[in-house]
Order: structure tokens, then sequence, then C-alpha cells
């Protein structure tokens, strides 16, 4: 983003679409002066009204179902996700090189579906139910759960298949939906 | 060492991004009140450009950074979903998609503070097929079909003619629908998509 883009819309507007833009990293940098604040804690922090997916710029707070946060060993910046589904695929694929220091979903036995708050429990050591009749901010979603017993009551009402993390692959949680591979058929 | 001039350039607006992010994430929960037109807006509009060459009211392309004002998403990631509502100013508010824009439409000054319905000079959808602008109301829209849209859920693909919305229908399933009908109320499985109500101006 330039300066001369904007340059009408004033200045002012112009910080707003910075910190706008930058969203969630306003914290991450909040802790470039005092790393012993939030860049050395994997604490989960809690979604702020400007939070945005770090994939699509969706708002978090604003949308229903589980959501999601990726902390990184070499990155200040705390990558937010709308769904569970999307912070699967990006905590699965093959191609996620970046060490993952901590990862968070939401416990949703606990949390409200339409306007999750907190609930945050370690993703990689979480149960997920996907494929059931529950929509999150994404459209179909993995609801996550702290225990397998919540994840089969879940399933048991709204339908889908109970699965722990480790057996996770990145084909159930393929963003394409199998558009990709259709076209390299 | 031009170089280091734009390393210098590139940090002070990162310093000033930041500057704005703590400002905002200090400044919020029940503080002092902020100016009134210190709003932080996630998806500002964007001013006219008369160095354009193109009309006040004629559609623009999507900047990159824009964002959609109902659901945060990024329009030109998805172009071929994209909407855009012109102010009599020359502003412009992009959006993701055709559903996102009639959920603009019912509460334009939730979204865009200051703004009303009656300020709107033009609209323009994407024709699902060629990406081309379309007056959203000369378009066709197709409602209930197979198709995901952005948000990986039913949404309302815009296309030129009756002819094209058939051929898709033929395809992907759904009715047609037009934007006069859309406009007066969204059938209620796309209502239930609407974004929660969800105060992001400062108090006053």
């Amino acid at each position: 983003m330039t300066l001369s883009q904007n340059h009408s819309a004033g200045r002012r507007r112009f910080l707003c679409g910075c910190a706008g833009l930058a969203g969630l990293s306003a914290i991450a940098l909040a802790g470039c002066s005092r790393d012993t604040d939030g860049y050395q804690s994997q604490a989960p922090l809690e979604i702020d009204p400007h939070a945005s997916c770090s994939l699509d710029g969706m708002l978090l707070a604003d949308f229903p179902g589980p959501k999601g946060q990726i902390h990184y060993v070499q990155d200040r910046q705390i990558d937010w996700f709308c769904d569970t589904v999307e912070l699967l695929s990006s905590l699965v694929a093959p191609e996620q090189v970046r060490a993952v220091k901590a990862a968070w979903v939401q416990d949703m036995a606990k949390a409200d579906w339409d306007r999750p708050k907190g609930r945050w429990i370690d993703a990689r050591q979480a149960w997920y139910v996907l494929g059931s009749q529950r929509k999150g901010s994404m459209g179909p979603t993995a609801a996550s759960f702290a225990s397998e017993a919540d994840a089969k009551a879940f399933a048991s009402t709204h339908g889908g298949q109970v699965h722990r993390y480790a057996d996770i692959k990145p084909e159930m949680v393929d963003l394409t939906g199998g558009a990709l591979h259709d076209t390299r058929m | 060492m031009q170089r280091r001039w734009l390393l210098l350039g590139m940090g002070a607006s990162g310093l000033m991004a930041a500057g704005a992010g703590l400002w905002l994430t200090r400044s919020q929960p029940g503080g002092q009140a902020l100016p009134g037109d210190d709003i932080c807006i996630v998806a500002p509009t964007h001013a006219y450009d008369p160095s354009s060459g193109v009309s006040m009211t004629a559609p623009r392309e999507v900047p990159a950074q824009a964002r959609c004002p109902v659901c945060g998403m990024y329009p030109a990631r998805h172009r071929h979903w994209a909407a855009q509502v012109i102010f009599q100013d020359g502003d412009v508010q992009f959006l993701d998609s055709p559903l996102s824009l009639f959920q603009y439409l019912q509460q334009v000054s939730r979204y865009t503070p200051g703004r009303s319905a009656s300020q709107i000079a033009a609209i323009y959808v994407s024709d699902q097929d060629s990406g081309q602008w379309l007056e959203a109301d000369q378009a066709v829209f197709v409602h209930g079909s197979t198709l995901m849209g952005p948000m990986r859920s039913g949404n309302l693909p815009a296309f030129a003619s009756e002819a094209q919305a058939q051929a898709f229908i033929n395809q992907r399933g759904g009715s047609i629908m037009s934007a006069a009908r859309l406009g007066q109320r969204l059938p209620d499985e796309l209502q239930a998509l609407t974004p929660h109500v969800h105060d992001r101006s400062p108090p006053r």
C-alpha cells in the first residue's frame, strides 16, 4: 500500500486503513517493545472486534462457529482463523514449514456456537467432528472439543464423524473442495 | 543510498501502522470517547480519482487491499464474485459478493457510518462467467445452486443474461431472481448468514 493510492482519502483514513489491514498484527506489534509480554508467551489471545482471518480477512467476532489462532516460533504475528477447517488446513498442510509454538481452537462443548468466546484448547490435542449439520463462518466446519465424549455427544445430535487431531489428513480439510484435484485429472 | 531511504520509508509506515494499531487497542473499551470523525473502520471507502479518466459512477477495478464492509474479506481475491457501491460523491465501497451486497443495502449506515442508501449513485456486480461489471439492476441472480460463494456457503452468482443464468442452472440448479426482488427481501437461508449485529463505531 502506498500513500499515493489513498492520497485523496486523507491521511487519517490511510492510518485507519493500515490499522484495519494490519488488524491483528496490532497486538503482535504491540509486543515489539515489550517482548516479555506477548511474544514470549504462547497463551491464547482473545478475539477483538477488529481481528481478521489471516487467510481471507473475515472478521472473527461477527460470525458463528469455532475459531482458531496459531502462534509461530519465529514470528511475532499471530495468525487468526475464522474457521477451524482453515486452521487445520494450515496446520496439517505438508507445505507448512513454520515452526508452530502453539495452536488454539475453542471447546465447543463450553463455548456458545453463534458467538464463541474464550474456551481455548490445544488444537493438536483436540477432538474434531467433521461433516456435521452445523455451519461455521465458512460453511461446513470442524467442530472442536477438548474431550472425545463431548465430540461424540455433538456428533450424535448434529451428525458427522469424530476424529482426533492426529488422524486429520490434508485432504479432509481441503479448502478448495477438491476442485484443484479435478483439474489435474 | 536510494534503497536505504526506501527501507527507512517502509519502516516509518510500519511504525505508523503500529502506532495506529496501538492507539486503537488502547482506546477501545469504554475509555475516553474518540472524536467523532476518528472512527477506525476495517473497510474504509475508496475515493474517486479524477485522473483515472473514467466517469465518477463508472465501475472501478478492485484494489488488492480493499475490504468488504460486511464480512471483512478481500474482494480482489474472489474477483468473479466482487460487487461495488458508488456514492454520489464518488466514494466507492467494494464487497466480496452479491450476498454481502444485499446484506449491505439493508443497513448501509451500519456498515458505512455517515452514509445512507439514498446517497448511492451506482451499484455493480460481477458477471460470474466473465468477471465483467454489470449494473446490479440489469443482472440476473441465481439462488439455491450448488455453487459455493467466497465464504463457502450459498450465495447469489450474477449473470449478464437470462440465457447465461439458465445455462448455469442446468448445471448447478437454483432459480432466477432479480435485484429488485432480492432488495426487498433475501431468501431466509441467506438472511440467516448475515453477520452478528455488532457496533463497530465508537461511542458518541
